[in-house]
């Protein structure tokens, strides 16, 4: 099952938080993965530009200042640009986003109606400058929080300058509960765990890679069920575990009226989509999950906590499509 | 004895915009009009019993500046509407809450609560969805809608919704879009950009005694700043209603020509075929006149919409957008023509302005050479071809300072025409050089009210607080800019052998500065020019120093303008 719209990834940030590193680490992790990156310089000095390493034939410098609010019909433009020439090449696209935007604004414009069916926002990733933060050295507070309410996944980066209290403040402070916030050295995260759910059919692969490089901070959960599943109950209980949830992903059966829905979730952003299912032959039914340790424990999510969770949606309004 | 002076002004540096008479010292006035300019004994000759006599001890004056695209209602009826204003920068959720019940209580009632704002990270922080739900749990059961901080989304309850017409059956805007639940297709109560619109036109027009102090405080402030004449772009009846009663008390202290919006560009008019048909006729004054329409031809340069004659940069056919017809435009240019109804269209790209002028050869094909002066308004973008047209056609292009000098912002949103459309933008020299008579508008509140910042970006086209050394498009000398700041103002609002400049004869407007701009470096040292003494019509509106009260006069207004 191959998603019928281009999967966009949002990278935000303020002004050093390791934006252009996760890019890079991104490109090179990549894999299979067919990656196109827009980064918007800013001002005249291009030093996103001048950071990212060109090694990807689809890298686009956007020009004359920042993408989220001058320059919104740029980005458009730079998204239409690889719809329209590239997409059968392109599996996946990051925007960077510019360190004084708000990614928030960036994913608003990508909602509108001439990107419906084409673009969709799969993740937004907001990248945090813990030494900074840590130290209260803290430019444009309100910019931050902005990039941070916009954020599905959290990378609090740098951690290596700082000591855990620190880094538990910080999650204190400035962390949304529902969020996941990852620590990292040099954004170095497992992009698949980020990116890799948006294509189906390389997700077990994506998988076993998470499990071999970070086998102690994430751990993979894959959930089967034919029955007919109370979307509205799973949604909550998706919802609810959202902090610890950095991926699912997959297709179920409405309870309700026996539709198939793909849902995706990326931390607290989770799409229910009937239409994408309409040419699926005789899909297996069930969810992919990438969960990762709770920060305040040692021990990983509970599966067996999550599985009796996710039951109790196939328990309501039970109907006869099964 | 009428051959005696009302008023005489002497011993001023007067630059007159008369090319028989460019500098004067003294001015004689009677009857509202000038009746002698030239040096100040021969001014005094003309005193008489009951002649008052100003000193301007060598300041510098000239004529009343005109603004010909501003929009006070737009920049003010926040103010005075008495708008929900949650001051703290980033409200919690408990913040927007006890604001909204306070602003119950203060105004209960079953009418909108509108206002702001609210800002997503706090929601967030404590786990709570902005939603309409949410909004509904505190208040349902009158109509509540808060924009966020930066003006992205506005957040409603389901009153509000219901009263809008949105539901689940709403399609989405081309620049904006309704947040829906993907389960139910219900509008979660999140309204982005474009989408808050029919939001925002549901509510009800702005109360009359709203829109009053809105033109008021606008008006008296224009007047602080040396402008004797401006143009209101998009009135309704209401709006007309409101500048007509200001008129009547004596409280219009400057000549306003209102357009009309020919469409509900921003807010709806509802009598507007009555006021097209002749209505508009009972408004009419020695001040006001709403013999005008307005409308947006074209588009924007951030979400390019602006229509261009050839595609945008990177797109192979993507040429903006209008929001009309070709042959709509033709029809209606050519029948506001013939009925004497000047065409205000707002055009940003040159293939907007090179339609908007064949619009007008077409009409004065039909319609004979001496109609109405029509106005390109921003002409952002200007084709050779309509360079060379509006001399040609007796057609107005009006450039508004908000993307003239290189602010940084500006520079930013401009930046999306592309490096060579960069060069040519609001080319004011071009038209200049091709005989045509530029008028300038501050297209208040997109840019700021204050006419100088205009006037020293013309002669500059450089930042005025020098944030970057750019020079953004060619330059025209400041014997130009006052010319296209007061005579070309004039000659758009069909008054230019009566105002616009210092001369026997014309209507008495005139401005006294605190310095002589001709004496100053340019950048930095005009926008923020003192306006000591604004007259019009022979009368003292603005006295900033209060000295004319004592000499005999009865200033309209006195001392420093309100900062807006």
């Amino acid at each position: 099952m191959e998603p019928t719209t281009l999967p966009i990834t949002l990278i935000g940030g303020f002004l050093g938080s390791g934006k252009s590193t996760l890019v890079n680490n991104m490109l090179t992790a990549a894999g299979g993965v067919r990656l196109a990156v827009l980064v918007n310089d800013f001002g005249d000095l291009a030093i996103d530009a001048a950071l990212v390493d060109q090694r990807s034939e689809n890298v686009l410098a956007l020009s004359n200042g920042c993408i989220c609010c001058s320059l919104q019909g740029e980005l458009a433009e730079g998204i239409e640009k690889f719809l329209d020439a590239n997409h059968k090449n392109i599996d996946h696209v990051l925007i960077e986003a510019s360190g004084v935007s708000d990614p928030q604004r960036i994913a608003d414009v990508v909602s509108y109606p001439r990107f419906k069916n084409r673009a969709r926002i799969d993740s937004i990733i907001t990248l945090l400058d813990a030494y900074n933060l840590a130290c209260g050295m803290v430019a444009d507070p309100p910019l931050q929080r902005a990039q941070i309410a916009a954020a599905d996944f959290i990378l609090i980066n740098k951690v290596d300058q700082i000591s855990e209290q620190d880094v538990a403040k910080i999650r204190r402070d400035w962390v949304p509960p529902s969020v996941p916030a990852i620590t990292t050295c040099f954004a170095d995260v497992p992009i698949q765990a980020l990116i890799g759910l948006g294509h189906a059919d390389q997700s077990s692969r994506l998988i076993e890679q998470v499990n071999a490089h970070h086998p102690h901070e994430y751990s993979t959960y894959s959930w089967r069920t034919d029955a007919g599943v109370d979307l509205g109950r799973l949604r909550n209980v998706l919802r609810s575990q959202s902090a610890y949830i950095l991926r699912a992903k997959g297709i179920l059966r409405d309870a309700a009226n026996g539709q198939l829905a793909v849902i995706q979730m990326a931390g607290p952003r989770i799409a229910i989509d009937f239409r994408a299912t309409q040419s699926l032959q005789a899909p297996q039914l069930g969810l992919i999950i990438i969960g990762h340790k709770k920060p305040e424990a040692t021990g990983t999510i509970s599966w067996s906590d999550i599985t009796l969770k996710l039951e109790d949606a196939l328990n309501s309004r039970e109907s006869g499509f099964q | 004895m009428d051959h005696f002076a009302d008023t005489i002004l002497i011993n001023g540096k007067i630059y007159t915009v008369d090319d028989n008479l460019p500098w004067a010292r003294a001015v004689a006035i009677r009857g509202g009009a000038f009746i002698g300019v030239g040096d100040t004994d021969d001014m005094l000759a003309l005193r008489g019993p009951d002649t008052k006599i100003l000193d301007l001890r060598g300041r510098f004056a000239m004529p009343g500046l005109h603004d010909m695209h501003t929009h006070p209602d737009l920049a003010l009826v926040p103010r005075y509407r008495g708008d929900l204003q949650i001051n703290a920068a980033e409200p919690t959720p408990d913040e927007v809450k006890a604001a909204i019940l306070e602003e119950d209580r203060r105004r209960p009632g079953t009418d909108w609560i509108y206002g702001g704002h609210w800002v997503r990270y706090t929601f967030r922080k404590e786990g709570i969805e902005p939603d309409k739900a949410w909004l509904d749990s505190i208040i349902s059961h009158r109509p509540v809608a808060l924009m966020d901080r930066m003006w992205g989304s506005l957040l409603a309850n389901s009153k509000a919704l219901e009263l809008a017409g949105i539901d689940c059956d709403t399609p989405d805007m081309p620049n904006g879009h309704i947040v829906r639940d993907d389960l139910s297709g219900q509008p979660t109560g999140i309204l982005v950009d474009g989408a808050y619109a029919a939001i925002l036109g549901a509510m009800p027009p702005p109360a009359l005694e709203v829109l009053k102090s809105a033109y008021h405080t606008g008006a008296r402030y224009q007047s602080s700043r040396g402008v004797v004449a401006a143009k209101y772009l998009h009135v309704c009846e209401h709006r007309l209603e409101a500048l007509h009663q200001l008129d009547n008390a004596g409280d219009l202290p400057i000549r306003v020509e209102a357009a009309i919006s020919w469409q509900d560009d921003i807010f709806p008019v509802e009598k507007r075929w009555e006021l097209l048909a002749g209505k508009r006729h009972f408004y009419r004054s020695a001040r006001l006149n709403a013999n005008a329409v307005k409308f947006h031809f074209d588009g924007t340069a951030e979400p390019m919409t602006s229509y261009l004659a050839s595609p945008w940069p990177g797109h192979a056919n993507w040429r903006g957008k209008l929001n009309m017809t070709k042959e709509h435009l033709f029809d209606m240019v050519r029948d506001l023509d013939a009925r004497g109804i000047r065409v205000i269209a707002h055009c940003t790209g040159d293939g907007a302005s090179d339609l908007f002028m064949e619009a007008i050869a077409h009409a004065r094909k039909c319609n004979g050479h001496d109609g109405v002066r029509h106005q390109c308004a921003h002409s952002t973008l200007l084709s050779d071809k309509t360079l060379e047209q509006f001399r040609a056609l007796d057609a107005i292009p009006e450039f508004s300072p908000v993307g003239w000098y290189p602010d940084p912002f500006a520079m930013g949103a401009r930046g999306v025409y592309g490096e060579s459309r960069l060069k040519r933008i609001y080319n004011i020299r071009a038209v200049l050089d091709h005989g045509g008579r530029a008028v300038f508008g501050t297209d208040w509140p997109v840019s700021p009210p204050n006419p100088w910042l205009g006037i020293e970006t013309l002669v500059t086209r450089r930042d005025p607080w020098c944030r970057n050394d750019i020079q953004l498009g060619q330059p025209i000398t400041l014997k130009e800019a006052i010319r296209v700041a007061t005579i070309n103002g004039a000659w758009a609002m069909d008054m230019e052998d009566k105002a616009g400049s210092v001369c026997i004869g014309k209507q008495a407007d005139i401005i006294v500065l605190d310095r002589n701009i001709f004496e100053v470096e340019a950048q930095g040292n005009i926008h923020n020019v003192g306006v000591d003494l604004t007259m019009i019509d022979g009368e003292v509106i603005h006295d900033r120093l209060d000295v004319t009260a004592a000499l005999g006069f009865a200033p309209y207004m006195t001392g420093e303008p309100e900062a807006l």
